[in-house]
């Protein structure tokens, strides 16, 4: 009898106390030689419940969490059949001969994160052992071209948030005359609450380089830039350790298995500007330069890295690539809806039951993301909305909670897709400070470069702070609105662009509660200091 | 794009041709539509920062930067609506949010481009909550100051000091309304790359960058202007000088000047304040011996043992004024001649005159004169390129205009420290093609910003051990028939045979100082164009 446990020592797991309780554990196994197969894997996704532990049993796996290290004993007891009476262990999360029996796993389709949580990250055995760069060595079969046209029957569209075609994108890139091409993962997620890049980094790094290889096998780039904040030292580690091990095993460097295709990665690690996710100002930062966006056209798919052709897709979007050529694009177009293809990670975040990262076909509604998967809002509060796309997004009320997760269906509501943040607000959430939290953002991460954004976001973000100080007036909403208008016309990048974004779907949604600010001098959710001029005035 | 016909666009309901490549802003500009503007500037690269110059576009959803928006054959472009002229009161007023409105005591008032747009628009007064968001005054450097409360960071600066000088002494710093533009660290400036050539001072549209000497002088209306060549060195920049009571307050470039264009050195901007110093020789003297003499003083005198050279004016000269004095040369120059012939007197002219003055001083020389006696300072320095471009190219002069050192794909420098003794020069290398792919064999290491591509350090003396393989032919066996072009790369193979050896191996260490960041590395040439040499034109004497 041999048992697995599994360990989850991904960033949130740690931050839970995950190492202390995989040392316990390890502990135990050598000092008592306890026929336990130990492994460290990523995060299966349940981060509420985190330090996550996970032993496989005859058959049955059963989730525990969250899990103390002074639990690790009574845990391991209980499998070994020695656990003394009356023993509750551990909480058990799930128990189950199949884990998607478990309703917060069992809703959702995993496929970029689909090893996330179940491998050892950091063993390129363990992902050979689950079909990993079986992709590539078909791909490296195929004309360029193919491979474009799966990704485009696949209907795979950017994950990044704005949702262009991917396989579009390649194409431009694939036909530029310019020998030299780049190809660049971008890894730099900076939106409040997101966490979907680091977790599938940190989970299954390897699934991020074949998507990349497949992706620069397509264009013809012969090289590989994966720009990650420094923030994700983990994932950063992860990354370096994967690349060493697929360029042992010959999935990297030159004539990649002897196809004659050459490749190499370059990790840059970022200095922590939330604009250099924005791909021109990515560009200008591994150049060596401060990351400022530059005005396009030209795209960089044109003129791009040190101008040549360079393709931009986010980490989710390379982490798909596999599993379109592997499952064949069918298969990935069938999930999804018409005009989008596969599945979509999402951050859940906020006053959520279950928070943690989960995966979900496109199409899929809010409300069965809340609800069935979330399991609703904590502690049996009322939901108010949800918040998506994080600075540059908009929140959704109750009302439209039925709106499915599409890119063209979210749009219509004033937020987007997003690269994959879901912050859900309860009833004592205020949508002014809501507004105000990510003004605060925004006009902190402005790059500075045009005055829409540096300025324009500053001073919307005054008017909102004086609104959830009860010093607001009506002419202040007339002065937002307008603003809002002139920031989303005139600005440079998309940062600026979209930062209006919050306020917009805010007042557009709940204009009573802006009304309730600047007329009453009261916060309908109770969450903000009126202290402004009139606020006693109105108590009284 | 149709080839048959010439590409047209429609601006303002006006149709117009452009040049292949040419944006909105340019061809609008050329036909006298004026589109707000603060970040654009003709030489340098579109920023698309200040967003005034949004215009509309026939079947776009929003307003495109006109900067940035390259022409296309049929585009239709608004350059004026009520709904741009909204957006762009609104930009104005975000501007003046946070920009002092001292328009009556500021150094700019009457020359800032910021003004200009308010007035134009009509704005007076910010709309939002006034805030000032750089505070920093920085008096830094003997040149210029630095003024940050009237910086509108249209980054001009940064982009002239990368494109243009390639000192990168400057960037954006800080984040969001904190932004700033700074040296590394926020350090003085006189401890950055600054070269102190002005150019930053030259583009800023507001006060934020002031030269000192004009300061509280008075406003651009009350100056008088000079335009004249500049007389440091023999590049020939056009400069103007701004003159108030007849004394030079500040020199500055102009746009158009033939040579440098708008922007000038540390030497031309700053150097002029000689003219008006009391140690200047503003009168002919004629030596108290000789005035006795020819009866301009009653006070006899004789030369002591001491050397002329050393002597005071007022003790060795009386000054006469220059038809006396001319009349005094023209008669010992004829009783030379008379007595002797003309070749008894010789003419040594200077690079510091024009070539006008040169010509006519060798015309007069010869025809007035009857000597062939007349020579110049150049040929101190410039006697070895005469020699070599005579026999490579069949003439001793230069086979290509300054400004068209920015369209060649690679630049050798050799025996010359370009970015110090003639900055113009080294501009036109950082701005062309050839920024990223410039050579330079030169006998002292110096920081040549982002276009030096590779740098041989050479012991002085040296650098003929490095030229071997550069040119198509050696220059001894003259300019052969075919050798140019039939093979314009051959050079470059055999300096990429030779030149390791002459880098790598050398007996004497490499230059520079131990850890000053230069680098000694085999030159990578990229193949291109047959080479043209561009010597240095009637330099100066160089110490």
């Amino acid at each position: 009898m041999n048992i697995t446990v599994r360990v989850g020592l991904s960033t949130c797991g740690r931050a839970a106390g995950a190492q202390a309780v995989f040392n316990a554990l390890a502990t135990q196994v050598r000092e008592h030689a306890l026929p336990v197969t130990l492994q460290p894997t990523g995060c299966v996704g349940a981060c509420h419940r985190e330090p996550l532990v996970e032993v496989v049993d005859n058959g049955v796996t059963t989730l525990y969490g969250p899990v103390a290290s002074g639990d690790a004993a009574a845990l391991l007891l209980r499998h070994l059949g020695a656990a003394p009476a009356g023993d509750a262990g551990p909480p058990v999360v799930s128990r189950h001969a199949d884990r998607h029996d478990y309703p917060f796993l069992g809703r959702q389709v995993k496929v970029t994160t689909g090893l996330c949580g179940v491998i050892d990250p950091h063993s390129l055995d363990d992902y050979l052992a689950h079909d990993g760069y079986a992709a590539l060595r078909q791909a490296l079969t195929m004309k360029p071209e193919a491979i474009i046209q799966a990704v485009k029957d696949a209907h795979l569209r950017g994950r990044g948030g704005a949702g262009f075609p991917t396989g579009q994108k390649w194409e431009i890139s694939r036909r530029q005359a310019d020998p030299r091409k780049f190809i660049i993962c971008n890894a730099d997620e900076g939106d409040p609450g997101a966490f979907m890049d680091r977790t599938m980094i940190e989970g299954d790094p390897h699934r991020v380089l074949e998507g990349m290889l497949i992706a620069a096998r397509a264009i013809g780039a012969q090289t590989g830039y994966i720009y990650i904040r420094a923030e994700y030292p983990l994932a950063v580690a992860a990354l370096h350790e994967a690349i060493a091990q697929a360029r042992d095993a010959g999935f990297v460097g030159k004539n990649i298995l002897g196809s004659g295709m050459d490749f190499d990665f370059v990790v840059k690690e970022g200095a922590g500007a939330f604009v250099c996710g924005e791909e021109t100002a990515l560009m200008r930062s591994i150049e060596g330069h401060r990351g400022m966006p530059t005005m396009r056209p030209p795209y960089p798919s044109v003129h791009g890295l040190w101008g040549h052709p360079t393709n931009i897709n986010n980490v989710e979007t390379y982490a798909s690539i596999p599993a379109i050529l592997g499952n064949g694009p069918d298969w990935f177009a069938g999930m999804g809806t018409a005009r989008s293809g596969g599945t979509k990670a999402f951050a859940l975040a906020g006053a959520i039951q279950n928070s943690g990262l989960v995966e979900i076909p496109i199409g899929m509604t809010l409300r069965e993301m809340v609800f069935d998967i979330g399991g609703g809002c904590r502690d049996g509060r009322a939901f108010k909305a949800v918040q998506l796309g994080g600075p540059s997004g908009g929140c959704i009320p109750a009302d439209l909670l039925d709106t499915r997760i599409d890119y063209e269906d979210l749009r219509a509501t004033g937020a987007i897709m997003g690269s994959g943040g879901m912050i859900v607000a309860d009833e004592r959430t205020c949508m002014v400070d809501i507004a105000r939290y990510f003004l605060t953002f925004t006009q902190d991460e402005s790059c500075g470069k045009c005055i829409p954004c540096r300025v324009g976001t500053r001073k919307m973000l005054n008017i909102l702070t004086a609104i959830t100080q009860g010093r607001g007036t009506a002419e202040d909403l007339a002065r937002l609105t307008r603003l809002c208008h002139t920031v989303h016309t005139t600005s440079l990048c998309g940062l600026g662009q979209t930062a209006p974004n919050p306020v917009l779907t805010t007042m557009r949604y709940f204009e009573d509660e802006y009304h309730a600010h600047v007329d009453a001098h009261s916060c309908p959710a109770g969450s903000c200091q009126m202290h402004g001029v009139h606020a006693e005035g109105s108590h009284a | 794009m149709s080839t048959d016909s010439l590409s047209t666009v429609t601006i303002d309901g006006k149709v117009m041709e452009f040049a292949p490549g040419a944006t909105v802003m340019e061809t609008a500009l050329a036909h006298g539509i004026d589109i707000p503007r603060l970040c654009y500037h003709p030489e340098l690269r579109p920023s698309g920062g200040c967003r005034l110059c949004l215009v509309e576009v026939d079947g776009r959803p929003a307003p495109a930067p006109s900067c940035g928006l390259a022409c296309q054959d049929g585009m239709v472009v608004r350059t004026e609506s009520d709904a741009l002229t909204d957006l762009r009161r609104d930009i104005i007023d975000l501007f003046v949010s946070e920009h002092p409105l001292n328009c009556v005591t500021c150094e700019a008032n009457g020359a800032c481009d910021l003004q200009r747009y308010a007035y134009r628009y009509g704005i007076n007064h910010t709309s939002f909550d006034f805030e000032v968001a750089r505070t920093l005054l920085q008096d830094d450097n003997p040149f210029f100051l630095r003024d940050h409360q009237y910086c509108i960071l249209c980054g001009k600066c940064v982009r002239v000091c990368d494109e243009i000088v390639g000192a990168n002494a400057i960037e954006y710093a800080g984040r969001g309304f904190a932004s700033h533009i700074a040296t590394p660290f926020d350090g003085i400036m006189v401890d950055s790359s600054c070269v102190f050539c002005s150019s930053c001072v030259q583009v800023c549209p507001t006060a934020a960058l002031t030269p000192k000497p004009r300061m509280g002088q008075g406003r651009a209306w009350e100056f008088d202007r000079t335009r004249t060549i500049c007389g440091y060195c023999g590049v020939g920049c056009g400069v103007e000088y701004l003159l108030k009571d007849g004394e030079i307050i500040d020199a500055q470039g102009y746009a158009g000047a033939p040579v440098n264009g708008e922007f000038l050195c540390v030497k031309g901007r700053a150097g002029w304040d000689f003219v008006s110093s009391p140690d200047r020789l503003t009168a002919p003297l004629v030596r108290r011996d000789l005035a006795y003499a020819l009866g301009l003083t009653d006070e006899p005198w004789t030369l002591p043992d001491t050397t002329v050279l050393k002597a005071k004016g007022d003790d060795y000269f009386v000054p006469v004024d220059w038809p006396t004095a001319v009349d005094i040369v023209a008669t010992k120059l004829a009783d030379v001649i008379t007595t002797h012939g003309g070749d008894a007197v010789a003419g040594l002219a200077s690079a510091r005159c024009t070539n006008e003055e040169n010509y006519l001083f060798q015309k007069f020389m010869r025809a007035g004169m009857g000597t062939n006696n007349v020579d110049h300072c150049a040929r101190l320095c410039h006697a070895s390129t005469v020699t070599g471009l005579g026999m490579a190219f069949g003439s001793g002069a230069m086979t290509n205009s300054i400004n068209e050192v920015r369209d060649a794909d690679c630049v050798l420098i050799t025996g010359s420290n370009t970015a110090e003794s003639h900055p113009v020069i080294s501009y036109e290398v950082v701005r062309g093609q050839a920024g990223r792919n410039a050579h330079r064999h030169r006998p002292a290491a110096y920081a040549h910003g982002r276009a030096r591509h590779a740098l041989a350090p050479a012991h002085t003396g040296d650098g003929h051990l490095h030229l071997p393989g550069h040119g198509p032919r050696h220059p001894a066996r003259g300019l052969g028939g075919h050798g140019l072009r039939a093979d314009p790369h051959r050079g470059l193979r055999r300096l990429r045979r030779r030149a390791g050896g002459i880098h790598s191996r050398r007996r004497r260490p490499p230059l520079g100082r131990p850890g000053s960041g230069h680098r000694t590395r085999r030159p990578r040439l990229r193949p291109g164009p047959p080479r043209r040499h561009l010597g240095r034109r009637h330099p100066n004497l160089q110490s």
